[in-house]
């Protein structure tokens, strides 16, 4: 039975030529889940507030038709906090929704797999993952027929994204049609029927999720599928740098480090070194303390016991206001998860970056596949891929002898990651040594030499990638190893 | 509409406060008793008091002292306010508390009994009226730079500033505090209009300035002797002149604060 026809649909915004979308063709059946696909700016999202009547302001339905025959729509937003009210409880909140008739919403929430009790909660006390369950569970509630959702694993980790997959499937078991939009089609392939490809405002190409992965047809699919972080090949272990069991002093030295913080999550006992043209991950789900660590490695935190030694020299009894201007600086540098608001608003790219030469800055940011025109626009102006490779110059121009990355890929596109890998391979290859913190087993398995992995504050295991991610031990890497998409 | 009211009528204040008696040509000193009490009339717009000083000189006189004052307690309540808030919103931890605690302290502080003590302790006078308008003034900078450093402090770009080797003091004074200015700017004008009428406030109960100097506050306590026997431009003129005034701060400072919002980051 056909639950959604859209014919033709073209939808223009104010101020652009090209349309936003362009003679979108999409039929949905009942109980199937439809993802499209396809990189940010591509109009997968404003696909979704086209189907549920949410346009932005300005954008105008020009042309084609949407019949959602006698089906009631609703959507689940990419960030689930931002529709859910955090002054009432969930089950509260999910019966306001309700449609008359319909089930409970503690048994609603308890079909979805939250534990007994969250109706009682509030939303803001609940996971990310959790709280993407309760606005699925409030999307069934309204008795819709068709559930739009964008992006619902965008902020998670692996295990959580795959369990909120999970959950689209007992939706669809429920006889509910699901249409999402993701950037990940590998993770999603799994619980998908269908995967449509979305580039520049048209649907280029729809098919099983199978035939999709493995044998897309269209040029663009065949290049957004090759992207694909689990399909991209491993690049470590270039020939002649790193040395196995050589005896040499490492670049970084970390010994007993521990952050102790009231109530919060603290690490403790890590130890850790990095050679000179080595790329250590250092993995673990959301809360592990990754980023924690990323930024008392890279001495913009303080650490309450242990020692860092760059060269062989302490650097972690100083105080990170002080290490600023410490002449060691320059020689650990970091790039940081959102590299749109690295970059102070109101200056231009190239000012933000320490004072240059402009013809050492000019090939910097060629190496760094950037055009350096760009360095004279702010970082409004800039994409995200733009603006994470204009970080990368702004933490290489100083020749750094260690680079800690946290989630360098995580805000970018599979065509973008793929190049930013390339280049962060290329750093390495010149002697760099990267601490790559990441949750993405994919990114370290592509680039990395070792993996360290990281549970509740603690290094659980460390090894070679390779051994690690075919013979994990402990839980916690069994748990990452098995949510690899 | 409002924002074009709010231009105009601080323009109005302004103009009455520098060029003041020039405007309407009459002393605002002098004294005529066979004139006392007229009403509102062609030779005297606003009437005259009971010494027969024409009243428009009077409440345009007083724009000067009472702007005056207002400009000298904001300035003093700003810089101090912004100063405080910069250093505990960057800084945290114990400089942040020892503000919160002045902030709550200084709203809780009644501003009338602090003048009489201020008048008491350096004896009675225009810097009585600075002073205690100040203090009354200083926690809405403080909090609102105190908010804003603290927001700026822990986003990302500063971080990033402190990897190309910026010190802290650096990032603070030539990143930070730059941002923060425009806000300054837009609290101060809305909070002139405030501090005229706490100024006003205080003449009228007689803290700082003395009859028979023109001001506002001082006006209107004096015309408010006549009031029950019907001579109501007394009272009127001035007071009405301390409301629009009052009124044309605020929206003048809305009106900036809606240009800050839209404009370039």
């Amino acid at each position: 039975m056909s639950v959604l026809q859209v014919r033709g649909l073209t939808v223009r915004l104010p101020g652009r030529a090209a349309p936003v979308l362009e003679g979108i063709d999409l039929d949905l059946k009942q109980g199937e889940i439809v993802a499209i696909v396809g990189e940010s700016g591509a109009g997968k999202t404003m696909l979704l507030r086209s189907l549920c009547g949410a346009l932005p302001m300005g954008a105008q339905i020009v042309g084609g038709v949407v019949r959602a025959d006698g089906c009631k729509v609703a959507p689940v937003l990419q960030a689930p906090m931002a529709g859910l009210s955090p002054l009432r409880r969930t089950g509260a909140q999910i019966a306001d929704a309700a449609a008359p008739g319909g089930e409970p919403p503690a048994v609603l929430l308890d079909r979805l797999g939250l534990p007994s009790g969250t109706a009682e909660r509030f939303p803001q006390d609940l996971s990310g993952g959790m709280q993407m369950r309760v606005a699925l569970a409030r999307a069934l509630a309204t008795g819709a027929g068709l559930i739009l959702v964008d992006e619902p694993t965008a902020a998670l980790d692996g295990p959580t994204a795959r369990s909120v997959l999970e959950v689209l499937g007992v939706v669809r078991a429920l006889g509910r049609t699901v249409l999402m939009v993701t950037h990940d089609p590998a993770l999603v392939a799994g619980v998908c029927d269908r995967i449509a490809v979305m580039q520049s405002g048209r649907l280029v190409e729809t098919g099983t999720a199978q035939d999709m992965l493995a044998r897309p047809a269209h040029p663009y699919s065949v290049a957004l599928m090759g992207a694909l972080p689990g399909r991209a090949r491993r690049m470590a272990d270039a020939p002649g740098l790193v040395v196995a069991g050589q005896e040499r002093a490492p670049v970084l030295e970390l010994r007993d480090v521990a952050l102790s913080r009231d109530g919060g999550a603290g690490l403790s006992g890590i130890s850790l070194d990095l050679q000179k043209g080595e790329v250590l991950a250092v993995c673990g789900e959301s809360g592990s303390g990754k980023t924690t660590l990323a930024r008392i490695v890279a001495r913009l935190a303080p650490l309450s016991a242990g020692s860092i030694r760059l060269h062989g020299a302490e650097i972690g009894a100083i105080a990170p206001r002080r290490f600023s201007t410490d002449p060691r600086r320059s020689e650990i540098q970091m790039v940081f998860q959102d590299p749109a608001a690295s970059f102070p608003p109101w200056q231009t790219v190239g000012q933000s970056l320490p004072p240059t030469d402009p013809e050492t800055l000019a090939q910097a940011s060629l190496a760094a596949g950037l055009d350096p025109a760009l360095m004279a626009r702010r970082p409004g102006q800039l994409s995200q891929g733009q603006l994470a490779r204009a970080a990368l110059v702004r933490a290489v121009i100083v020749a750094p002898r260690v680079l800690v990355l946290d989630e360098p890929t995580a805000a970018l596109d599979a065509t973008v990651q793929a190049g930013v890998l390339q280049y962060l391979n290329e750093l390495r290859r010149g002697g760099m040594a990267l601490l790559l913190v990441t949750h993405d087993l994919h990114v370290a398995r592509i680039l990395a030499d070792r993996l360290a992995v990281l549970h509740a504050g603690r290094i659980v295991e460390t090894g070679q990638v390779a051994q690690l991610l075919s013979d994990p031990v402990h839980p916690a890497t069994r748990a990452l190893v098995a949510a690899m998409p | 509409m409002a924002e074009r009211v709010g231009f105009a009528l601080v323009g109005l204040v302004l103009i009455s406060a520098v060029a003041g008696p020039l405007l309407t040509g009459a002393d605002p000193f002098a004294t005529e008793v066979a004139a006392a009490l007229l009403p509102p009339g062609a030779e005297h717009p606003f009437g005259t008091d009971h010494l027969g000083r024409d009243m428009l000189a009077r409440v345009v006189g007083a724009a000067r002292l009472d702007f005056g004052l207002a400009v000298a307690a904001v300035a003093l309540a700003a810089g101090l306010g912004a100063s405080v808030g910069a250093v505990a919103g960057w800084f945290g931890g114990w400089a942040d508390r020892l503000a919160g605690w002045a902030v709550d302290l200084l709203l809780a502080l009644p501003i009338y009994l602090l003048a009489m003590v201020l008048a008491v302790g350096i004896g009675n006078g225009l810097l009585v009226v600075v002073l205690a308008t100040s203090v009354v003034n200083v926690p809405f900078f403080l909090r609102l730079v105190r908010t804003e450093v603290a927001r700026q402090r822990r986003s990302p770009w500063v971080d990033a500033a402190r990897m190309g080797g910026a010190a802290d003091r650096t990032i603070l004074f030539k990143m930070v505090v730059p941002r923060v200015l425009p806000l300054v700017a837009v609290q101060g004008t809305t909070n002139l209009g405030w501090a005229m009428l706490n100024a006003a406030g205080l003449s009228f109960i007689g803290v700082g300035v003395r009859p028979p100097t023109p001001e506002w506050g001082i006006l209107i306590a004096e015309g408010a002797r006549y009031l029950a026997s019907g001579h109501w431009w007394l009272v009127v003129f001035p007071g009405l002149a301390l409301a629009l005034s009052v009124l044309a701060f605020h929206l003048t400072g809305d009106a900036l604060r809606d240009r800050l919002a839209r404009g370039p980051a």
